[in-house]
């Protein structure tokens, strides 16, 4: 589990983090999104007790950053954003190299997990090569390989698919989503709104150091645009009436299609269907009208500058 | 402790197999190690053959010492370069970040990457002397005493792990390669004068000197370590992006703490200036401690190194035994600091009081520089030199029959009263500015440092120039009158 209350960072004069507050559950990723200098990375080496928080404080499985240090980077597997390795190592001395420090030290159990995490992320055939010969893609690899090494419960990932390539990005998602199922509580940082949305549970919006807003994909497009929009198309023109309850408002009314805007969707959208077919409407589609992360991630910002929370 | 110390050991394995797979590392340290001993060799024969034509045989004694040291010196260079590299090379490569993510405590990393670049370069130095002296062995040149052998391999081991500390703790506090590289020289420089000084002490194989010299690099070594330590933390790794210079800030912070709470003059005295004595008392203790132990130091120096050398070397008229009074009058004159003119009027030198503040001044000012750049420590030893100087001289004068009591009550006593409580001062100053350096605070490094110059600043403006002005005018007036009537009292 990892906990951030009131997290806050200041470089001299400068305030990299300010007030930041959430929690992420075992079993959950939270992508922490936002652009370049928002405040992600120090937010997660804050919570790595890599940097002491100039106030409010931070808890990993209930260890505090700053007064268990120790025991809170045995509860971490840090992917850093740079994924650069020792290139005169070759990979499987590179995580022996960090399963050791880890503590693991019985060899049995260390070669164990090292020869499955190379396999696992295709790295087998390459293990006894130097890391300077692996491509991009390999070493962001070999990287995720070490932060798993020790099994940690806490994931904290910090642009974990940056500068690779779709394929490499498709296996290092998957591997995300599988960690998730095992039960790790996952931080993610990143800037790309696809990758957010594909993966994480809740996302927490930062700018200039502060989160502006933090909710499931659907609830953040809740709050910025309101509750969810559908839209109604006929197969043939229809201008016939319903009673429709009262929560729901009716946007804009064609003959070809209605847009509705529907607060509780999964009660109420199959009353309006049954509703319209007795009705003799001929029905054709009813769907959600697309919002995208990135609309909404505009109009989050777009609505902090308005209120001066951000420049 | 196994335990704890096991990562440490990883860390330097990890970096050793590093350094043993990238040929910029190993072909200087093969060269200056294997081919150096080899040509400097050839160029010591040559040397020793020209000159045993003019059957001069004493040079070629004092010179075989000197080519060890050099022999010695240039693989310990290398040191410079990987431990300047060690740490900060990681930051640029961003490869330390999971190294600081695993859980290790700071020593373990620091101790880690120190050891690291501790190995090779003293592997290299070892045998870099070893196969030297092998090799001149074989043709045929003379070699210094085991001894003297013994000490040339301390001085070295001693002055590579000195350049290894000085550069990890460079390297931890840089943010960039460059800027480790820039600042070497704050390693290099002091490490070449030091060469220099020992090459001197070699040259008249003074083993003595020698030995405390390496006294005094291993214990620069220990608390350039401790100030590795005490400043190596994550949070300064991973939280500077670039080194600034912000001169407002810290002449603000300088006035801040030379002025400290003070409105006025007297409350600035009172409140500040006692504060700082009472924060300097255990050094004060320490150094008034060691004032009789250094002054039996230089008596039992005296006894035993320089009469010796004077009974065997010296021309008759500063021989120890059997000398007429006009013959220790004349030795007097050689060992006092102040040299009487042939007419015995007026003094050799012109001992105005401004000449003696001035000299004075800029001795304190260079203890000052010697303990910033050694962290006290070269302060201290500046000290007992200075103290032991006097135990030496009060030896000399009883050789001499004359008495160190009155010699001392007429020709220090008068300005001492000032003077060397000034000096005291000054030391205990320079001294307490180290420990507070290597001591952990949890301020950065550059706080600590302005504010150690404002102590030192303050100090020097309360009561070391104030007491040294003093000292100086008594010294041109009430002691020169003294002294001088004492002197043609005896004669």
């Amino acid at each position: 589990m990892i906990e951030a209350e009131a997290l806050s960072k200041q470089f001299d004069s400068f305030w990299a983090v300010r007030e930041v507050t959430f929690t992420v559950k075992m079993g959950e990723i939270l992508a922490l999104l936002g652009q370049n200098g928002a405040g992600k990375t120090t937010t997660i080496r804050m919570l790595n007790a890599l940097l002491r928080p100039t106030r409010g404080r931070a808890r990993i499985m209930g260890y505090d950053t700053v007064e268990q240090p120790e025991a809170v980077h045995r509860s971490v597997g840090m992917l850093t954003e740079q994924h650069s390795l020792y290139l005169r190592m070759n990979g499987y001395e590179y995580l022996e190299f960090y399963a050791r420090l880890y503590g693991l030290h019985d060899p049995g159990e260390r070669r164990r997990r090292i020869t499955s995490l190379l396999e696992y992320f295709g790295l087998g055939q390459a293990a006894s090569r130097r890391c300077g010969e692996y491509s991009k893609g390999m070493r962001q690899k070999l990287s995720l390989a070490r932060a798993l090494i020790h099994e940690p419960p806490v994931l904290l990932l910090d642009e974990p698919t940056s500068a690779m390539d779709p394929e490499a990005a498709q296996l290092v998602r998957q591997e995300i989503l599988r960690l998730r199922s095992k039960n790790r509580a996952i931080l993610i940082s990143t800037h790309n709104l696809t990758e957010a949305e594909m993966l994480a549970d809740r996302i927490a919006i930062i700018a200039e150091g502060r989160i502006l807003a933090t909710g499931t994909p659907q609830e953040l497009k809740r709050e910025v645009f309101g509750e969810a929009e559908y839209l109604l198309r006929f197969q043939s023109p229809w201008e016939g009436a319903i009673t429709l309850p009262e929560s729901v408002e009716v946007v804009e009314r064609k003959p070809m299609e209605w847009r509705l805007r529907v607060p509780q969707p999964q009660t109420m959208l199959p009353l309006i269907w049954r509703g319209l077919l007795e009705q003799g409407a001929a029905l054709l589609t009813l769907q959600e009208v697309p919002r995208s992360l990135e609309e909404t991630y505009l109009a989050v910002m777009a609505r902090a500058r308005e209120r001066g929370e951000i420049q | 402790m196994r335990e704890k110390l096991q990562p440490v050991f990883w860390i330097l394995r990890r970096e050793l197999i590093d350094q043993l797979r990238d040929w910029r590392i190993l072909f200087p340290l093969i060269v200056l190690s294997f081919f150096f001993p080899i040509s400097m060799t050839g160029i010591a024969q040559s040397i020793v053959g020209f000159i045993s034509r003019y059957g001069a045989e004493l040079v070629i004694q004092q010179l075989v010492p000197f080519t060890i040291l050099a022999v010695g010196f240039f693989p310990s260079t290398i040191a410079l370069t990987i431990a300047l590299e060690s740490i900060v090379g990681e930051r640029e490569r961003n490869t330390i970040e999971p190294l600081l993510a695993t859980p290790l405590e700071n020593w373990q990393i620091y101790l880690g990457k120190l050891l690291s670049g501790t190995v090779a370069p003293v592997m290299a130095v070892l045998f870099a002397l070893s196969f030297y002296l092998f090799l001149v062995h074989r043709r045929d040149v003379p070699l210094p005493s085991p001894g003297l052998i013994a000490m040339l391999y301390w001085i070295s081991v001693a002055n590579t792990l000195m350049m290894i500390s000085g550069a990890t703790f460079i390297s931890a506090q840089s943010t960039t390669i460059r800027s480790a590289t820039l600042s070497s020289s704050f390693v290099l420089l002091p490490a070449s004068f030091l060469v220099m000084a020992e090459a001197n002490f070699l040259f008249w194989k003074d083993l003595l000197p020698l030995f405390w010299i390496v006294m005094a690099i291993l214990l620069v070594t220990v608390a350039f370590l401790r100030l590795g330590l005490v400043y190596f933390e994550r949070e300064n790794l991973l939280g500077r992006e670039i080194d600034t210079l912000n001169f407002r800030r810290y002449v603000r912070l300088f006035w801040r703490a030379f002025r400290g709470e003070a409105r006025s003059v007297g409350e600035w005295y009172r409140y500040e200036v006692r504060r700082d004595l009472q924060q300097l008392r255990p050094a004060l203790l320490i150094f008034l401690a060691l004032f009789p132990v250094s002054l039996g130091l230089g008596v039992y120096v005296a006894d035993t190194v320089i009469k010796p050398a004077l009974e065997t070397a010296a021309p008759p008229s500063i021989q120890t035994e059997g000398s007429s009074r006009e013959e220790l009058y004349q030795t007097l004159r050689r060992i006092l600091p102040l040299s009487v003119s042939g007419s015995e009027e007026a003094p050799a030198i012109p001992l105005s009081m401004g000449f003696i503040f001035r000299h004075n001044l800029t001795s304190t000012i260079f203890v000052f520089f010697m303990g910033l750049v050694s962290l006290g420590t070269m302060g201290a030893f500046a000290y007992l030199l200075n103290i032991g100087l006097l135990g030496i001289v009060w030896r000399g004068l009883e050789w001499a029959q004359l008495s160190p009591l009155k010699l001392y009550l007429f020709g220090v006593a008068p300005h001492g009263i000032f003077e060397i409580p000034s000096m005291i001062l000054s030391f205990a100053t320079v001294f307490y500015m180290g420990v507070r350096l290597i001591t952990p605070s949890g301020k950065p490094i550059s706080t600590i440092l302005i504010e150690n110059l404002a102590l030192w600043a303050r100090l020097m403006v309360a009561l070391i120039i104030p007491l040294l002005l003093i000292a100086a005018a008594v010294e041109s007036s009430l002691t020169v009158f003294l002294l001088k009537a004492y002197l043609l009292s005896i004669k």
